[in-house]
């Protein structure tokens, strides 16, 4: 890296950038919420509409009898259901319901749940064309920005009340701190709220120091160098993190695992340690600022993170405020172990680990369109060549690092590869501000070559065109199939069909179902019993409580008990319909959802029924 | 060579690169509504098959999950299509309706004519219904079925068989045998291996007891057949000391084993050669652990001649 830090753009953050920002805020907000009917509730969504519910609840009686709610009683029952996952998102989901459905009235109880992850989601896009702006143009950061929800699986996701998407945007939006840090004063601090942010999102929080420490290191080394009182206080600061790192590592090895959480209590050398490393790596990091302020500004969002992650981790969330070492311990161990679900890939069931190392790369080259994956690639390429001739600035490596990190640690064949692409949604922003400058390059370049032969064909123009040319097919796949994203293919796949012939996964998290049921609701006679496959009761309470299905059918756990059965196409699950042709005793299905002519979703009525 | 032109020209097949993959997936994408099937179009092969289909005909899919067809085709006859159908030798069946959907994207035309075309023989031309293709074949692997173990359950003995010879019947209730441990024989759909199989649903008693089905003497066959494997997703249990399973066929007293590997999601294939009228035909399953893992079998006498 010969250019480690680039200055910015000198057309970069002007007036008009904001209002753009803004005007992507808002269009992406408005997107989704004028989106949103249609997307069905996916099974762990219905789960977080009843946490977050039970979260809200606790709030209000935090406001009107707070001693009550204090009690570890009283936080158990709101927080103790799904407590796999922090709670930032399930109680802004809560709080939003609360006050636009249950007080204001303004919107179904769906959509008010799912306000903050169109907050979230559309934050996404000024944050993508910010960190895109540092580097290139005006146009193609838009494009860039854009480009995300062009995505039809990013579309999706992007309506639910989950933490996929929500995750993603705090880890740009830590990256975009932590970049502003190393130039700006004050942007240490909101890296490290920003951290605490995103580790009260989602486990994928706690990978973010990973990808960030490196650059830290590098910057801080490179600035300190003709400057011998800020490099020791530079290696002081972090001698003083990993010195205390080293020591819990001894008590956890002298003592054992299971004691060494037993015992981590308030006042105990557990935490005593980490205090002490804080209180050190903090002094050395005040006097560092007032020696050195550039390399003061490259060690002092870690300082940020390791202060205010931890302590905005604990803090945000009430079910660890009277057990913060055991639930948090518990939480990690869960996912540490989770469980692997069957999943189809190129014709072979995938039931656990070591799954192919090329997974998630195929996975992503099936399901993001083409046209918008050529400009990824290219600009990972180009970034790949200028590291190469030692051209590559920090900021090139830093998107292409943080557009690889996601991918590269869901590709380990022992991580779980359910879930699609929402595992790895933290890479995509930053592969999409790669796509900017290969549009930009590619613009300028036809440009070149078109202007001696068409005098309109300026820069800015022939970029315009070809952001529109690129985009299109993204935008025409997600029209098409957005809400049942899961499903969603690339011309690379062959589209949907071409995927189903490949033997990819036809679709996950239950939600295709919403395709069936205007037809349920037309031809279900009434006090029909019902199995929907796959679906859960509260996805099912859910639909009905949004007015989507009729109250007066009744549901059941199994073909043989039902009157219509409801089967979500999976091929691990294909025991299912045929336990419904023997439950009918038929082959032949009355209804279904075939998108480009693959089921998804098949309809059985039992004949003496019809 | 200066970098500046090098420069440009990186930047100029970047950018031709850009534009013609963003032009091919426009088009792709403005296709693909073509490929769709109308509702008419799948009504008029049902009328098709419903004029002309013959008993034991049988539909084909291609690509094999197409399945919408499913719901339009005449009652009376199979439609067949699962991960794996091109290659099926749909023995029962001596004639194929091949359905297929020729412009859908990635559908492998080659692969399936590999598969599909040793042994058949189109009759007439082929048909097109707006997307929907449909043509006669006759099906040279066709075998005329001597006898059936799924059709000759009511008239067979189940029972468990310890190893000492002791047996313990199971009692027929007009649908399944019902046997002393709980579990009962009975013809069920299954799926082994994403393939549907209509047959016989058989519990391994556990140890060394054996489930047997002993057919009523059957008449003369050229070859016998028997097609196995474990139900659905427990076909990939492995956990703890679950163990392997033993199908035999015995043919008068005569043992051939078929082994049915723990863990191994697959449908397992016996041929077995002729057998002469009024043979004893036995079929039994055990394992030391089958720990809930049922197994699925078919078991068919064949003629070589109808």
């Amino acid at each position: 890296m010969t250019s480690p830090v680039p200055p910015p753009r000198a057309d970069a953050g002007t007036v008009l950038d904001r209002r753009l920002a803004l005007g992507l805020f808002a269009l992406g907000f408005i997107a989704l919420l004028l989106t949103e009917q249609p997307v069905g509730f996916v099974r762990d969504e219905s789960v977080y509409f009843y946490a977050g519910e039970r979260h809200a609840r606790w709030f209000q009686l935090l406001v009107t009898n707070p001693s009550s709610a204090l009690t570890d009683e009283a936080i158990v029952g709101a927080f103790d259901f799904n407590h796999e996952h922090p709670a930032l998102m399930k109680s802004l989901y809560g709080l939003s319901f609360l006050l636009l459905h249950e007080k204001l009235g303004v919107l179904r109880p769906a959509a008010a749940f799912r306000v903050p992850a169109f907050a979230m989601a559309a934050l996404l896009l000024p944050l993508i064309f910010a960190l895109s702006r540092r580097v290139f143009g005006r146009g193609a950061s838009v494009f860039a920005a854009v480009s995300f929800f062009l995505v039809p699986r990013h579309f999706f996701h992007a309506h639910l009340s989950c933490f996929d998407v929500p995750i993603a945007t705090m880890w740009v939006l830590v990256v975009y701190c932590f970049w502003h840090a190393l130039e700006r004063p004050r942007w240490w601090l909101w890296t490290g709220l920003a951290f605490g942010g995103a580790l009260a999102t989602k486990h994928n929080g706690f990978f973010l120091p990973a990808v960030l420490i490196p650059f830290s290191l590098y910057r801080g080394w490179l600035a300190s160098a003709e400057q011998p009182r800020a490099r020791r206080l530079f290696l002081g600061v972090n001698g003083a993190f990993v010195f205390a790192a080293a020591l819990l590592g001894v008590i956890a090895l002298a003592i054992g695992p299971e004691r060494f959480q037993s015992t981590f209590e308030l006042l105990s050398p557990q935490l005593t340690v980490y205090l002490a490393a804080l209180a050190a790596g903090g002094l050395l990091l005040y006097r560092l600022a007032r020696t050195h302020e550039e390399t003061f500004r490259a060690v002092a969002p870690l300082f940020a993170m390791a202060a205010a992650g931890p302590a905005i981790f604990y803090l945000h969330w009430p079910y660890l405020w009277h057990h913060p070492v055991d639930r948090t311990a518990w939480y990690l161990a869960f996912h540490a172990t989770h469980v692997h679900y069957a999943w189809f890939y190129l014709g072979e069931l995938l039931r656990g680990p070591p799954f192919p190392l090329t997974y998630v790369l195929v996975k992503t080259a099936l399901t993001v369109p083409t046209a918008l994956l050529v400009p990824m690639v290219l600009g990972l390429v180009w970034v790949g060549v200028r590291v190469a001739r030692r051209q590559a600035t920090q900021f090139d490596v830093l998107m292409a690092v943080n557009g690889l990190a996601s991918i590269a640690l869901i590709s380990h064949p022992q991580v779980p590869h359910f879930g699609g692409v929402k595992h790895w949604l933290p890479s995509m922003p930053f592969l999409a501000v790669l796509a900017a400058g290969s549009m930009e390059r590619g613009a300028q370049g036809l440009s070149q070559w078109l202007l001696p032969r068409l005098r309109w064909a300026t820069g800015p123009r022939v970029l315009a065109a070809l952001a529109v040319l690129v985009g299109a097919s993204g935008l025409i796949a997600t029209t098409r199939v957005y809400e049942f994203g899961t499903s969603a293919y690339s011309e690379l796949a062959g589209g949907l069909p071409g995927a189903a012939s490949l033997g990819m996964q036809r679709q996950y998290w239950a939600n295709n179902v919403t395709g069936v049921l205007p037809w349920l609701n037309a031809n279900a006679r009434p006090g029909d019993r019902v199995y929907v496959h796959e679906n859960h009761g509260g996805q099912i309470s859910d639909y009905q409580r949004n007015g989507m299905l009729r109250r007066d059918l009744r549901f059941v756990q199994s073909p043989f008990e039902a009157d219509l059965m409801v089967y979500e196409y999976h091929q691990e699950f294909r025991e299912a319909e045929y336990n419904t042709w023997q439950a009918m005793g038929t082959t032949q299905p009355v209804y279904g959802l075939y998108l480009d002519e693959t089921p998804q979703i098949i309809v059985y009525r039992r004949p003496d029924r019809s | 060579m200066s970098g500046a032109p090098r420069e440009g020209r990186w930047a100029l097949a970047e950018g031709a690169a850009l534009f013609l993959v963003a032009l091919g997936a426009l088009a792709f994408q403005l296709w693909i509504p073509g490929t769709h099937v109308a509702e008419a179009d799948y009504r008029a092969v049902a009328s098709v098959l419903e004029q002309e289909a013959q008993p034991g005909d049988v539909v084909l899919l291609f690509p094999w999950w197409t399945e919408r067809a499913r719901i339009d085709m005449p009652s009376r006859i199979p439609v067949v299509g699962y991960q794996g159908s091109d290659g099926d030798d749909l023995l029962h069946h001596p004639r194929i309706w091949l359905l297929s959907e020729p412009r859908l994207p990635g559908s492998k035309e080659g692969a399936f004519e590999t598969a599909f075309s040793p042994g058949r023989a189109p009759v007439g031309s082929e048909r097109r219904f707006g997307n929907l293709s449909l043509r006669a074949y006759t099906n040279g692997r066709y075998r005329p079925l001597a006898f059936s173990a799924m059709a000759g359950l009511g008239g067979a003995q189940v029972y468990l068989e310890e190893p000492g010879g002791a047996r313990r019947a199971c009692a027929w209730n007009g649908r399944a045998h019902q046997c002393p441990n709980g579990k009962s024989v009975a013809v069920e759909w299954h799926e082994v291996h994403f393939r549907p199989l209509r047959c016989l649903r058989l519990d391994a008693p556990g140890g060394a007891t054996r489930l047997v089905m002993e057919l009523p003497p059957v008449p003369a066959a050229d070859s016998v057949v028997v097609e196995a494997g474990y139900i659905g997703e427990r076909a990939a249990d492995q956990r703890g000391s679950v163990t392997d399973s033993q199908l035999t066929l015995e043919v008068n007293g005569s043992p051939t084993g078929l082994l049915l590997p723990a863990g191994v999601e697959r449908v397992h294939r016996l041929d077995h050669p002729a057998v002469p009228a009024g043979a004893t035909v036995r079929l039994s399953l055990q394992s030391d652990n089958a720990q809930g893992r049922e197994v699925c079998a078919v078991l068919d006498g064949f003629t070589r001649t109808p």
